[in-house]
């Protein structure tokens, strides 16, 4: 006896939804992922779920329609009453719109019902592209577009033929091949959108809230979360392209960029610096931040003198290459080591302004795609005076700060004075008080918070046991004060996590890092840094894992093609074109140069959208083409019997016109022979009848013969 | 098989005309890109500038995936001719041929359209969910007929907005087939001023005794072939089954006329398509009784065919809108019966 083998599961409802509700649950996931604090999502997703779950056959459950309404009332109400609260925000909208798609996969599900959850599904990646574009959530997107692709398709089905009635049609080859075809015109597109129009400072503030909240600040607030972060979104990318003389760099000492155990050196990007200190708050003073700013010029791919300095014989020189993303800085602060002394941007042109005072440059223009910079930088070895006298910087208020620093100073013989103390010491001085802090304190995220009223920096230094980067950097900056040494904080990255494949420093938000610079001599700024050296434990390519390796390239890479592309980026690959047809090398250029490039141009232009017409005719050609000559609709004896009836009318000269039936022409031309063999390949047309019939007619043969006439 | 000559094929219809329509969702789609457009080039947020070429890349493939598709739709030979009864649902179905050599097509949507006597039309829907390249389908369509007469095809519409519903794409065919609507056949039993049993005497009575022709020869037994009919020494003789063969004859075809004039017939009064109705009824009736039967109406001089079902089936559905005159009619000596608004008279 044998075993029927299972019937095959007919299509149902089910199964036929299911697809836009994964088309839900990726946009959903997506969203979190770019949103990391939102948790909404995931629940509603799983309402999706069970929603069509219960919905499934022999007994299809759906929720009655009064209590989707007030399911949606409610949800509804949400919304309104959040954004009342808070003002209209991404999140709110995103929230709205799955916990809608929850309440409708309780619905009676319907075609219809499935292309409004691929419009909310739609409403949900548009908010994750608003709130991120880090790499997860973009791979999430392109994974939706492959599901939205063949939801829409399966729902395009549904509407004509409901599942239930239906057997099963795969769509997922043509799937695919409309996801790579509309994927790949997508970049296509992506390239060639016009950029820096309707460009906004609130656009561009939009973008930078989407990265969320940067982890490089330009001030510094004890006692709040300030730089810690543990976001490990890349913000930029540092090659050190030269780094002159590499024999003479020095090592671990505070003056210079220190080397950790593995021979890379720690260095820091300097962004800001901080030299106003109120309860427990550092700010650029006014004179910073107001006087010195001025845009020096529009600087292009070559790079500019910033005039600030100039190297010396002892000097150090880096040259980095930096990349910076957008969300890396605000307020348009660029980064580079220590003192800058050449700038020259990579992509595009970058209204620069230079601080004379502090010695920091920043973009005029908001970076929001992303900036492509070389930086050359001045690190001194030696300490020749550069600029006047030593800076006036206001002491300390509480006299705690002097007479804590004299316990330290004095049991070791260093005179707290500055009227005394002989000024060659004090870079001692400076490096005495950092250790102490290195030694007595310990490094943590956890904030511990000072007592209500107190200066959280001399709480920190007479009874905190730990705090952060921002702790130490205060800290050593007002006991500098309290001695009469000039001393400000710097906010910026430490550079600890070297990638030995692309031979650059991965810079994430968790990277941001807040340290001292104190004026030593009579005008030398030199960096210190109090903060314990667990801090600097950065990986360094070794050890880093390959598999966290290579998803770091991939991120480098999205973000570095992708993030940041911008009009320098497409006015590259425009001037690649260009130089194939041997038109104008760039955009300047062009314009340089005037009309005279332009016909060449033209027929460029031309010529590629010829081939690009030619390629879509050939391939719609292709597609056009039929199957074969014949008669695919009906079998080939009932086809062969048409064609010979055709041809035995036109023999006898009464041929068939056309728009008349073959029975109402056999019926008034004849013969009888004709008329009944109609019905015969009718029958047979309509699989009714045997095509043997027809083959082995004698009338046909006859006549296939022209033996009939 | 009413289908103009085709470019590959004697028997494909091409479309009379195709059109591209937009759908209200690409409406809402074009707006609901431009706004995340202007909110690209507002924000330079690469990811909405991406995604912006993906809306417009789902306009360009879609019309890309669709176009070529439906260029290979063809339609096939529709039946062309069938019976169907008013008033009830008759399966009719139309061949979608697609000739295409690599595109499948998906998700159509056919609209038949029949137009019937005093210029009603009749519309169907159905769905197809998709036809494989090179092949066929045959797309059932479940059409009520509201009354007696020829049902013309019409137009048939094939439509889809396949692949992302932002188009429609429609192919308007014009094909040749007919459907021929017959009245619901009314019992001979039940119509007032005879009782039933009176009728089927009269009916019986009026039946011929024999209603073969000259002999002409024997050939095999086929379902339907009345048992009296078998010639049982051959069929001894041969092993198999064999009937005899007579010459149809007109003089032994049982008559029926119905006493409707033609101008009622035309302007369909409901006593004359009761009458109708009626003639049906007998006439079916006394075919199962192995009777050959013909329908001859003498307002108009149309006559079947004697003892051809097709013919007089054609002659009921169609009396009023022609006047089919496919025999001479009843001689002399033939029997007959008179059958009008209330039934056999």
């Amino acid at each position: 006896m044998s075993k029927q083998p299972p019937a095959r599961p007919p299509a149902t409802r089910f199964a036929a939804g299911a697809w836009p509700v994964l088309t839900v649950a990726v946009a959903g996931l997506s969203y979190m992922v770019a949103d990391p604090g939102s948790l909404v999502p995931l629940p509603a997703i799983a309402f999706c779920m069970l929603g069509r779950w219960v919905q499934r056959p022999p007994k299809p459950w759906h929720a009655p329609d009064w209590a989707i309404a007030v399911a949606v009332l409610a949800v509804i109400a949400y919304a309104v009453v959040v954004s009342v609260e808070r003002g209209f925000e991404v999140r709110t909208f995103a929230h709205f719109m799955v916990l809608l798609a929850a309440i409708k996969c309780f619905e009676r599900r319907t075609a219809r019902d499935d292309g409004q959850l691929l419009l909310i599904s739609i409403f949900v990646i548009l908010s994750t592209a608003v709130s991120s574009s880090e790499l997860v959530p973009g791979l999430l997107t392109l994974l939706y577009v492959l599901f939205v692709i063949i939801a829409a398709m399966r729902v395009q089905i549904d509407i004509v033929v409901p599942a239930d009635d239906a057997r099963p049609v795969g769509v997922a080859r043509l799937g695919w091949t409309a996801y790579l075809l509309v994927g790949s015109l997508g970049f296509g597109l992506f390239f060639v959108l016009p950029r820096d129009i309707l460009r906004s400072e609130g656009g561009a503030s939009l973008a930078q809230a989407q990265q969320g909240v940067a982890a490089f600040r330009e001030s510094v607030e004890l006692g709040t979360g300030g730089l810690i972060s543990s976001d490990e979104t890349l913000v930029m990318t540092a090659e050190i392209v030269r780094r002159l003389p590499p024999s003479r760099a020095p090592r671990g000492r505070g003056g210079g960029p220190q080397e950790d155990a593995l021979g890379h050196a720690v260095l820091r990007f300097r962004g800001r610096t901080l030299d106003q200190y109120r309860d427990g708050r550092w700010e650029p003073s006014r004179a910073v931040s107001e006087a010195i700013n001025e845009t020096i010029a529009v600087v292009g791919a070559s790079s500019q003198r910033l005039g600030l300095f100039d190297a010396g014989t002892d000097d150090r020189v880096l040259v980095a290459r930096v990349e910076q993303f957008a969300g890396a800085s605000q307020g348009g602060t660029l980064f580079a080591i220590q003192k800058p002394s050449t700038f020259g941007a990579v992509s595009g042109d970058v209204r620069l302004a230079v601080n004379r005072i502090d010695r920091t440059i920043r973009s005029r223009d908001q970076i929001v795609t992303g900036l492509e910079y070389e930086v050359t930088s001045m690190v001194r070895s030696g300490d020749p005076p550069s600029f006047g006298v030593r800076d006036a910087v206001a002491p300390p208020p509480d006299p705690g700060y002097r007479a804590f620093a004299e316990s330290i100073l004095l049991p070791v013989g260093l005179e707290p004075d500055p009227l005394l103390r002989p000024q060659a010491d004090d870079h001692a001085v400076v490096t005495l008080l950092s250790n102490w802090l290195r030694i007595n304190k310990q490094y943590t995220l956890d904030i511990e918070p000072s007592p209500p009223g107190a200066d959280p920096t001399l709480w920190f230094i007479r009874s905190g046991r730990a705090g952060h980067c921002e702790y130490f950097a205060s800290s050593l900056a007002l006991l500098c004060r309290s001695v009469g040494i000039p001393a400000r904080v710097v906010t910026g990255y430490l550079l600890t996590e070297y990638d030995p494949p692309s031979g650059r420093y991965q810079i994430r938000r968790s990277h941001a890092h807040a340290w001292v610079e104190a004026q030593i001599g009579l005008d030398d700024w030199r960096e210190f840094d109090a903060t314990p050296e667990g801090v600097f434990a950065g990986s360094n390519g070794r050890s880093v894992n390959p598999l966290t390796r290579w998803l770091s390239s991939i991120e480098t890479a999205w973000l570095s093609s992708f993030v940041s592309f911008d009009r320098g980026d497409q006015d590259q690959i425009r001037s690649r074109f260009a130089r194939v047809f041997g038109g104008a090398d760039t955009e300047r250029e062009r314009e340089s140069r005037g009309a005279s490039n332009r016909p060449r141009n033209v027929i460029a232009w031309i010529l590629i959208g010829s081939s690009v017409l030619i390629g879509i005719w050939a391939a719609a050609g292709l597609f056009r083409r039929p199957a074969r000559r014949g008669h695919p609709g009906i079998p080939p004896e009932a086809a062969a019997a048409v064609r010979e009836l055709e041809r035995f009318w036109k023999r006898r000269g009464t041929p068939r016109p056309r728009g008349s039936t073959l029975g109402s022409h056999a019926r008034s031309v004849g013969p009888e022979q004709a008329l009944a063999i109609v019905p015969m390949i009718e029958r047979v047309a309509f699989a009714e009848g045997s095509p043997a019939e027809l083959r082995t007619n004698k009338w046909v043969q006859r006549s296939a013969l022209g033996e009939v006439t | 098989m009413g289908v103009p000559r085709d470019t590959h094929s004697e028997t494909l219809l091409r479309p009379a005309r195709r059109s591209d329509r937009l759908s209200p969702f690409l409406l809402v789609y074009v707006l609901l890109s431009l706004l995340v457009l202007l909110g690209a080039m507002s924000t330079q947020n690469n990811m909405l500038f991406w995604l912006v070429g993906v809306a417009i890349s789902s306009i360009i493939v879609s019309g890309f995936i669709a176009g070529p598709a439906m260029m290979g739709v063809r339609l096939g030979p529709m039946a062309p001719q069938r019976f169907a009864d008013a008033g009830t649902a008759t399966a009719l179905a139309v061949r979608i041929v697609n000739v295409n050599r690599r595109r499948s097509l998906y998700a159509l949507r056919i609209t038949a359209e029949w137009s019937g006597p005093g210029g009603r039309v009749v519309s169907v829907r159905a769905g197809c969910a998709a036809v494989r390249a090179g092949r066929h389908a045959d797309v059932p369509l479940e059409v009520v007929f509201p009354s007696r007469g020829a049902w013309r095809v019409r137009t048939v519409q094939i439509e889809t907005t396949f692949p992302f519903g932002l188009s429609r794409k429609l192919l308007i065919f014009r094909p040749a087939g007919r459907v021929l609507c017959l009245p619901a056949a009314a019992s001979v039993t039940r119509f007032s001023g005879r009782s039933p049993g009176m009728v089927q005497r009269t009916v019986s009575r009026a039946m011929p005794a024999s209603n073969d022709g000259e002999l002409v020869g024997l050939r095999e037994y086929r379902p339907g072939d009345p048992k009296r009919r078998i010639a049982w020494r051959a069929t001894a003789r041969l092993g198999r089954l064999c009937v005899r063969e007579h010459e149809p004859s007109n003089a032994s075809t049982f008559w029926i006329c119905p006493d409707v004039s033609l101008a009622a017939l035309r302007d369909k009064t409901e006593s004359a398509e009761r009458t109708m109705a009626y003639v049906r009824g007998v006439a079916e009736q006394l075919e199962r009784r192995a009777g050959r039967v013909g329908v001859w109406h003498p307002a108009s001089g149309a006559a079947s065919r004697p003892g051809d079902t097709a013919s007089w089936r054609r002659l009921v559905a169609e009396l009023g809108e022609q006047a089919p005159r496919e025999s001479a009619g009843p001689g002399p000596g033939t029997s007959g019966i008179v059958v009008g608004p209330e039934g056999v008279r």
